[in-house]
């Protein structure tokens, strides 16, 4: 999220797109009726017609997979009809650079795609590039009138998404896409805060990645970033997968967001600083915070010398190292040890039955969590033969949150502490106390017989105490000099000698004092615009609306002056939030500058680090029962497909399927499906179709269904509903089946497992996948 | 202030509220619960929601070391006590209520180490020492047998690619540092977590 | 102390179901067997250890579709069947606005949950029950444990007077707003109940009785079939009429009450 919960309050209207936000994040309906109450209007856009829709101002249904072409429209829409902030976008974002002239898109393909032998598109970027002049500085064109700069060219991009061609793509009808993009474009006046929420309905498709940046460029274009009650705010549906995140446990990140250190790329420490370093932006500090990070690591040992003990780093070969990716490395017999720890992807996993046989694969594997979970015993599904099965499994007794201590990060960026009311029962045990047990026993193996390169682990800085302490770590992740151990204020003082340890350089500042830790802080706002500086830490250094300069115009004065995040009077910056930019020089020196994280310092439009190209373009799903109307290139050409066998076609499996979360239950299932209330709420999984579908079917309401796909089946009772309607795509009704995958063989409640069917396809950029949008078939059971 | 479960139960109103009394199988002179709230003698520490990324404040109410309620934190800003049916059920995650409306630990908690051997159709139960170091016998052998120092550029990559790693959202900041500290150290570059999923 | 209400806004209920969940958080009440019904609610229906639910009603209209949620529990009504129906007074109204069974007196004899209109109390372990409206929180300032858990407001708690005022003013601008059906509920209804509806549509829509009675018959019904319990009861008692043995037990039961009041009191 660039903005916050609170923050909901300001918002004129808000669209949930691609996400369902009463029912996976009830609580911000209560700042979503604040802002209500104030006379703000809230759209839904969704293919269901959700428990959100139930209280929505205005509801415009959409067929799953095609939420760029519905933003193309509002972009398009917001150009043509003169509703975008014409000042906003000429400031603040790249709309007035010139492009390369021998940039080009024609359909359906940017300029310099080059196919391979399996039909996956790479692109040679070197078109996707700014016009600079002799001294190398970009060549802009304020009046946004030439031909090639990305104002015009984006406006031509998208005069292709007019409102019929959205309207035949999306399946919405006309008069309720008009409906949002005048409501949502009312937005584009200053002063006017426009917020579009969104969760896994606009990333795990195929074209995740460019969702969101179709999302951004809306939300730039109406100039709602960086103001109170705008933002792109993706809503988080995990406890702390925003922290997470920010840890790196992904395969392509170091902690704060560096990139991995790759072979290829980066062999040495100073590869990597030359490569990954820009002049400009914020990220010009790059080495500062590596430095940091490895002193943290490896502590005494890592110095100048040795370049800080780069080496000890592991480096990524060129293989995308993902959960789509792994399991079919593991299924090639790569893969022969597992941790998992509080994860459950044999219930999570896309295709996931599929993926339950590679874990028998496994030599051994160690499963870590709180209950009994599918993952864990993949050996004793019901149909499974267990004595056919070698894999070794250790199943380790977590501690629930309220049994352990540390922080977890919200959407909002809010990083706050949890304390212990309660000793885990029998031998339970804190993950802190079981991963510090765990390096002090493979230190120790190590000790007795090194083995290859043992330095990396026998060097390790990890001295947490006898009994390991959530404090003693968090200090390390906030950082401190060096020799002397004195708690770093925040990022801003790290250096790149060595001197200071920093964990994570964007946690720096959350626990920078004993006395009174900002993480742990408890005093709520009693007036302003809703910020809360003093409760918890949002990252970073406490800002809590990012690109907080856009709140003001060029000179300074707030757009909104009903709800002001900065604004200069006086000669000085008034402040409801912590400046996202230099606040010591005058407004004039910064009115070009705000996107201080981009090498351009301003927003982009055009975003040549895209896999896929420099704007959004529609692709159907890789599995999609139509054809795509905008150009001859069916699905996202830039994918990497997986498994081709795998993909169902649209006579065999007619109907359109999606999956989604439910209030009641989280995840896969295995906290939620062991507590009796939530279970006596929502008992079983069960498949919701249409009136129309069930008639055509001959299915009544609670009829046994099976539902197939071209990775399996599973069976479920249906729920006939009129919360789904079939929708009228290019002249035909299109029919979709909606279920949640809430369910496993483990657990007290027990049920079929709904990502059995779901294909194992993922985003050009991310490879989340395609768990929103793919081909099914529905029948009655028996 | 500590006092015992039977005594902050006691009667000291008149008016009966049809509650609990009979269920939990007290005294005929117990059986008129009072109208003093259960929780009022509890000492109480505050949370954070383990479900979605709102991040609601949770307060935990706790006698003799145990949690006997839980609800939303009145202080906190962003759900000022409010909380959607997965926080409201929170308590139910330790705990659950038998016919009687007595709390007992969730049947389903892991409460020990469990171990399944190859071909074995069932857990055996372990200890931690025996766990731990076995775990730690797997991950050097795993790791030791395929290990690559320098790969064949000769650039040195210090990785297993035969490792993985997942998780975990669920978990805290500081676990979720050092889960990554661990695996680059063990050189592991198969990592993922449910964010993608 | 003024009569307290709940007021449910149902413009403004997600289904979360928070509060069904909070009322057994509270009142430790365990959970229940239940299956997939055809739709999100669940359970289908009130039990001993189900104390408040929530209703999932689906309407299509010229192609839109409606999706209403509502919260239901004891109405805590101001005239209730209950505490006149039943056969050992073990109900009571309280001054506050929760109805309450005695669970001393209550026999589970079922004479109350096939009087009320609402169907809400139901018989277990030779018991009455049903919601308590938190009386063991709201006696201690605190909202009941529905309203408290409420991530909108739709459930809110308050003095009659000042919520019924509100709710009429949230009512007026709903119809400002384009819903033509907005109304008011429970304001009348059985004297006035104490848990107050704010309507999109007509009450049939949420499950709610447009106008709800208490059935003449099952009352005559309970008093017949009391009748010589009460008269073995009233052994030494010089008995005249049936209602005035009535009288004289509520009477008795009254000062009995009142003396252990004033004695707990002194106690304390």
């Amino acid at each position: 999220m660039t903005n916050h919960w609170i923050d909901y309050r300001n918002s004129d209207v808000l669209m949930n797109f691609g996400g369902n936000t009463a029912e996976n994040h009830p609580i911000s309906m209560r700042w979503i009726q604040k802002a209500r109450e104030k006379g703000a209007k809230l759209i839904v856009v969704d293919p269901r017609f959700t428990r959100t829709a139930a209280i929505a101002d205005l509801y415009a249904p959409i067929r799953p997979g095609t939420n760029i072409a519905f933003l193309g429209g509002l972009i398009n829409y917001a150009i043509q009809n003169d509703l975008y902030q014409k000042e906003y976008v000429v400031n603040y974002t790249n709309a007035s650079y010139l492009i390369n002239p021998e940039f080009s898109f024609n359909d359906g393909l940017f300029s310099g795609a080059a196919v391979d032998d399996n039909g996956k598109v790479s692109y040679d970027k070197s078109t996707w590039t700014y016009q600079t002049d002799g001294d190398g500085n970009i060549i802009k064109d304020y009046t946004l009138q030439d031909p090639n700069c990305v104002f015009q060219l984006m406006k031509k991009h998208y005069s292709r998404y007019d409102v019929d061609t959205v309207c035949r793509i999306t399946g919405c009808p006309k008069d309720k896409f008009l409906a949002v993009a005048d409501l949502y474009c009312s937005t584009g006046k200053p002063g006017k805060a426009g917020n579009i929420m969104y969760a896994m309905g606009i990333t795990q498709f195929t074209h995740g990645s460019e969702n969101v940046r179709a999302v951004a460029m809306v939300q730039t274009l109406l100039g709602n970033m960086g103001i109170a009650g705008g933002g792109v705010n993706a809503q988080r549906g995990q406890q702390n997968v925003q922290g997470s995140t920010d840890m790196a446990i992904l395969f392509g990140n170091m902690p704060g967001y560096l990139g991995h250190p790759k072979a290829a790329l980066h062999p040495t420490l100073a590869d990597y600083n030359r490569v990954e370093t820009p002049a400009t932006s914020y990220w010009s500090n790059k080495p500062k915070f590596i430095i940091s990070m490895l002193k943290a690591f490896w502590g005494k040992h890592a110095n100048s010398e040795n370049d800080f003990c780069y080496d000890y780093y592991p480096k990524l070969d060129n293989k995308d190292r993902s959960h789509i990716a792994m399991y079919k490395y593991m299924g090639e017999g790569e893969v022969k040890g597992m941790i998992c720890w509080a994860d459950n992807p044999a219930v999570s996993g896309p295709s996931a039955s599929g993926k339950r046989n590679y874990s028998a694969s496994l030599d051994w594997q160690v499963v870590v969590d709180i209950f009994e979970n599918e993952t864990a015993t993949f050996w004793k599904e019901p149909g499974v033969d267990p004595t056919t099965i070698a894999t070794e499994v250790f199943l380790l007794p977590a501690a629930l949150h309220i049994e352990r201590e540390g922080t977890v990060a919200n959407s909002g960026r809010w990083i706050q502490w949890r304390y212990k009311a309660q000793e885990p029962p029998g031998d339970a045990k804190s993950d802190l106390w079981i991963v510090d047990k765990l390096y002090k026993k493979i230190r120790k193996a190590y000790e007795a017989d090194p083995g290859p390169f043992a330095d990396p682990i026998l060097k390790l800085n990890w001295d947490y105490g006898e009994d390991i302490d959530a404090v003693a770590v968090a200090k390390e992740l906030n950082g401190y000099e060096s020799d002397s151990g004195k708690l770093l204020t925040n990022f801003t003082v790290l250096a790149d000698d060595g001197s200071t340890t920093c964990g994570n350089w964007i946690y720096s500042g959350y626990y920078n004092n004993d006395e009174d830790p900002h993480c742990k802080r408890r005093i709520k706002e009693t007036e302003g615009i809703g910020s809360n500086p003093d409760w918890s830490f949002a990252w970073p250094v406490n800002r809590r609306i990012i690109y907080n300069r856009c709140s003001a115009d060029p000179q300074g004065r707030p757009w909104d002056p009903d709800a002001p995040v900065l604004w200069y009077e006086n000669g000085e910056w008034k402040r409801n939030d912590v400046p996202d930019f230099n606040a010591d020089i005058p407004p004039e020196e910064t009115a070009r500058a705000p996107y201080i994280m981009n090498p351009e310092l301003q927003a982009r439009f055009f975003a040549p680090g895209m896999v896929e190209g420099p704007f959004p373009e529609h692709y159907e799903p890789w599995e999609s029962p139509v054809d795509n109307i905008l150009s001859a290139i069916q699905y996202n050409p830039a994918i990497t497909v997986w498994y081709p066998d795998s993909r169902g076609d649209r006579q065999q499996f007619p109907y359109i399927a999606t999956s989604y979360r439910l209030t009641e239950h989280y995840q896969t299932g295995m906290m939620t499906r062991n507590m009796p209330w939530l279970n006596e709420a929502m008992p079983d999984l069960f498949v919701e179709i249409s009136p129309s579908l069930a008639a055509k079917l001959g299915i009544d309401n609670g009829d046994l269904v099976i539902v197939e796909s071209k990775r399996g089946q599973f069976e479920a009772p249906a729920c006939i509903t009129p919360r789904l309607q079939p929708l009228k795509v290019d002249g035909e009704e299109q029919e979709i089946v909606g279920m949640f995958w809430h369910w496993g063989y483990a657990c007290m409640s027990k049920g079929p497992i709904a990502n059995d069917i779901t294909p194992s396809i993922g985003c050009a950029n991310t490879t989340i996948p395609e768990f929103k949008a793919f081909l099914c078939n529905i029948r009655r059971a028996g | 202030m500590k006092i015992s479960r039977r005594n902050f139960l006691w009667i000291s109103g008149a008016v009966i509220t049809g509650s609990l009394a009979l269920k939990l199988g007290l005294t005929p002179e117990e059986k008129v619960v009072s109208k003093d709230l259960r929780i009022q003698y509890a000492e109480s520490s505050t949370t954070i929601c383990p479900f979605c990324g709102v991040g609601c404040g949770i307060i935990c109410y706790v006698e003799d070391g145990k949690v006997v309620g839980t609800e939303g934190d009145p202080d906190h800003p962003i759900n000022e006590g409010a909380l959607c049916s997965k926080g409201s059920a929170l308590y139910n995650m330790a705990y659950v209520y038998d016919e009687k409306g007595v709390p007992q630990i969730n049947p389903r908690r892991l409460t020990q180490v469990l171990y399944r051997a190859p071909y074995a159709t069932d857990w055996e139960v372990k200890d931690w020492d025996w766990a731990l170091e076995t775990i730690a016998q797997r991950i050097k052998k795993t790791r030791d047998t395929t290990f690559e120092k320098t790969d064949s550029d000769g650039v040195t990559v210090n990785r297993s690619k035969a490792l993985a790693w997942l998780g975990s959202a669920m978990c805290n900041n500081e676990e979720n540092y050092l889960f990554h500290k661990l695996a680059k150290a063990l050189g592991i570059i198969n990592i993922d977590h449910c964010a993608r999923l | 102390m003024e009569r307290k209400v709940r007021v449910i806004d149902t413009t403004k209920c997600i289904g979360c179901r928070s509060c069904q969940v909070a009322c057994k958080n509270w009142n430790q009440l365990p959970a229940t067997e239940t299956a997939f019904a055809g739709s999100y609610e669940n359970p289908s229906d009130f039990s001993p250890d189900t104390w408040s639910r929530v209703r999932f009603n689906e309407y299509t209209n010229n192609g839109e579709v409606n999706w209403y949620f509502s919260f239901c529990s004891c109405m805590h009504c101001t005239e209730p069947i209950c505490t006149n129906i039943c056969p050992y007074d073990a109900i009571h109204k309280t001054d506050l606005g929760p109805v309450l069974v005695d669970m001393e007196l209550c026999v589970g004899c079922g004479a109350c949950a096939a009087a009320c209109p609402y169907q809400v109390p139901k018989i277990g372990g030779g018991k009455s029950w049903k919601c308590t409206f938190c009386f063991d929180r709201i006696s201690n300032g605190l909202e009941p444990a529905c309203a408290k858990a409420c991530p909108t407001n739709a459930i809110s708690f308050g003095e009659a007077s000042e919520k019924i005022t509100e709710a009429e003013a949230r009512v007026a601008l709903l119809r400002e707003n384009g819903y033509a059906n907005a109304q008011i509920y429970g304001k009348e209804e059985l004297g006035g109940l104490s848990v107050i509806y704010i309507l999109a549509d007509a009450p049939d829509k949420y499950g709610l009785p447009a106008d709800p009675k208490f059935s003449l018959a099952t009352f005559y019904l309970w008093k017949a079939a009391s009748a010589p319990l009460k008269a073995l009861a009233a052994v030494g008692l010089a008995a005249g009429t049936l209602s005035s043995w009535f009288k004289l037990r509520k009477d008795k039961v009254a000062q009995e009450k009142k003396e252990k009041e004033s004695t707990l009191t002194k106690n304390r």
